[in-house]
């Protein structure tokens, strides 16, 4: 899928603001803890990004685009640093008030392309979220991953601030 | 003493029609008459009253001077001589009334025998009022003395409109819609409404002017509210509580445990950095929005109450609004008494 066709598809998502539906959109910022296997390549970083949510009655679809720069961490058998650009794309549906089923993709690049892996994914998970105030609503994200390589991931995501119209 | 006491009465009863007789005789034979009665000299009065019968005297002045002679009459126990005089009386003034408070008790009856022995209509009255037209009616009362056939109509720029007719005595109470026979109001204008009565070959007519205006009927303004009833608020706000921190420290916890456990003993052991500044920016932020006044919410209940009750206010506007339709094509009519 091209980043034209993911944006037509958000744009078809959501045409038009609807009684029921809820736009958001927010910067994020991201700490990053990146590891390889090999020769104990250990990178830390801080980045930012963004995020565009969308609800509609039960059904969610949510894109985020984060870089991130990545240092070579102490102890680190790394010596070069790297940008990476991760590209997520979810749609969720609601199973609770508090919690949604989703399935989503990712795309990891890096840059310089040969620093690390470039990774494609397809996720499924379940989210769990909750609005502890007026524009905070803290989300718990388990999701599993099936790429080159499979495994378990846990995500949290800080509480963020949230504009919604109606 | 109880001789004293009964002449005391008597002079205060025949002096009362004294009082008023003092104010309407211009002529001088009645005013001699009516000094003659005030000094209780009969024989007097009788010769000085009929003398002025032959005078050229106004109605007012030969309604006193056979009062007078009724009044004398009675007072000398002549009763039939009295309600002969007091019959000249009311058909010089249909409208005379004696008051039973202030006459004696013999010229009274006298004078209600004359009444019932001549065909008069007496206190022809109409009353204000003003009513939507279709929907109310002009009271009309009068008075006939005798049993007769009675007929009454209203006579104006709007032709004759008969308002009723019946064999009727006493006392009669009628009520006009104030209608064409068509079923329209009667133009506006002035009319006089005349009662006729005949009994044989004696009759008698009564009138009052009226005054018959029209107007636009008021519309109903329509209502934003219902008395008793107020709007209630749709949002409320709920009580401060530990339920942000509390799902903080419970959504912190989790992303902990997810981490911890895993994580792949092949990379080694994570940074708790990220976890660490993440988790603590959530509880911060949970405590922040536990000491923070809550976020208003909305009051179901109400919302539901503010429904019902705007339905209300649109379905009582509606029939305001039907009603109005109605009111902008009738007409109001007020009918009013116009002195003589």
């Amino acid at each position: 899928m091209t980043r034209s066709a993911l944006g037509a598809l958000l744009l078809a998502l959501a045409p038009r603001p609807a009684s029921g539906q809820q736009v958001t959109v927010g910067p994020q910022v991201v700490l990053s803890d990146y590891r390889e296997v090999a020769a104990g390549l250990r990178y830390r970083g801080t980045g930012l990004g963004g995020s565009l949510w969308a609800r509609r009655d039960r059904l969610s679809a949510e894109a985020a685009v984060v870089r991130v720069s990545l240092d070579p961490a102490d102890g680190s058998a790394a010596t070069a640093s790297f940008t990476t650009t991760q590209v997520d794309v979810w749609v969720a549906y609601d199973v609770a008030a508090y919690a949604s089923v989703e399935v989503g993709v990712l795309h990891r690049s890096a840059d310089p392309e040969f620093d690390a892996q470039s990774v494609g994914a397809v996720r499924v998970g379940a989210r769990s979220f909750y609005e502890i105030g007026p524009g905070a609503t803290v989300v718990f994200r388990s999701i599993s991953v099936s790429a080159s390589t499979s495994g378990w991931q846990a995500g949290f995501t800080a509480p963020r601030p949230t504009r919604s119209t109606a | 003493m109880a001789r004293y006491l009964g002449a005391v009465v008597c002079f205060a009863a025949l002096a009362v029609p004294a009082l008023g007789a003092a104010q309407v005789a211009q002529n001088a034979t009645v005013r001699r008459a009516q000094q003659a009665y005030d000094n209780l000299e009969y024989r007097q009065v009788l010769t000085l009253a009929r003398a002025a019968l032959r005078e050229r005297l106004t109605g007012a002045e030969r309604a006193r001077a056979y009062e007078l002679l009724g009044f004398t009459y009675g007072a000398m126990d002549s009763i039939l001589k009295a309600v002969d005089a007091f019959k000249q009386v009311v058909l010089i003034d249909p409208e005379r009334q004696l008051d039973p408070n202030r006459v004696s008790p013999k010229a009274y009856s006298a004078f209600d025998v004359a009444l019932r022995q001549v065909l008069l209509v007496r206190q022809l009255r109409v009353d204000s009022v003003s009513f939507v037209g279709g929907q109310g009616a002009v009271p009309v009362r009068f008075t006939v003395t005798q049993p007769a056939r009675v007929v009454a109509r209203a006579i104006g720029t709007g032709g004759t409109v008969v308002i009723d007719s019946g064999a009727w005595n006493g006392q009669v109470n009628l009520r006009w819609p104030a209608r064409l026979a068509g079923g329209d109001p009667v133009p506006a204008g002035t009319y006089t409404v005349v009662v006729d009565a005949r009994l044989g070959q004696n009759t008698f007519s009564a009138s009052q002017p009226i005054r018959v205006s029209h107007g636009r009927v008021d519309t109903v303004p329509s209502v934003t509210s219902l008395p008793g009833y107020q709007f209630l608020p749709e949002t409320e706000i709920p009580p401060q509580s530990w339920r942000p921190v509390g799902l903080a420290f419970l959504y912190t916890g989790g992303a902990l445990v997810g981490t911890l456990g895993l994580e792949s003993p092949t990379l080694g052991s994570s940074s708790k950095r990220e976890l660490g500044l993440v988790g603590g920016a959530a509880l911060v932020t949970g405590f922040v929005m536990m000491l923070r006044k809550p976020a208003p919410r909305p009051a179901e209940a109400n919302i539901l109450y503010n429904r019902l009750l705007r339905d209300q206010i649109a379905r009582r506007n509606q029939d305001i609004a039907k009603e109005n339709v109605a009111r902008r094509q009738q007409v109001q009519v007020t009918v009013a008494p116009v002195p003589k």
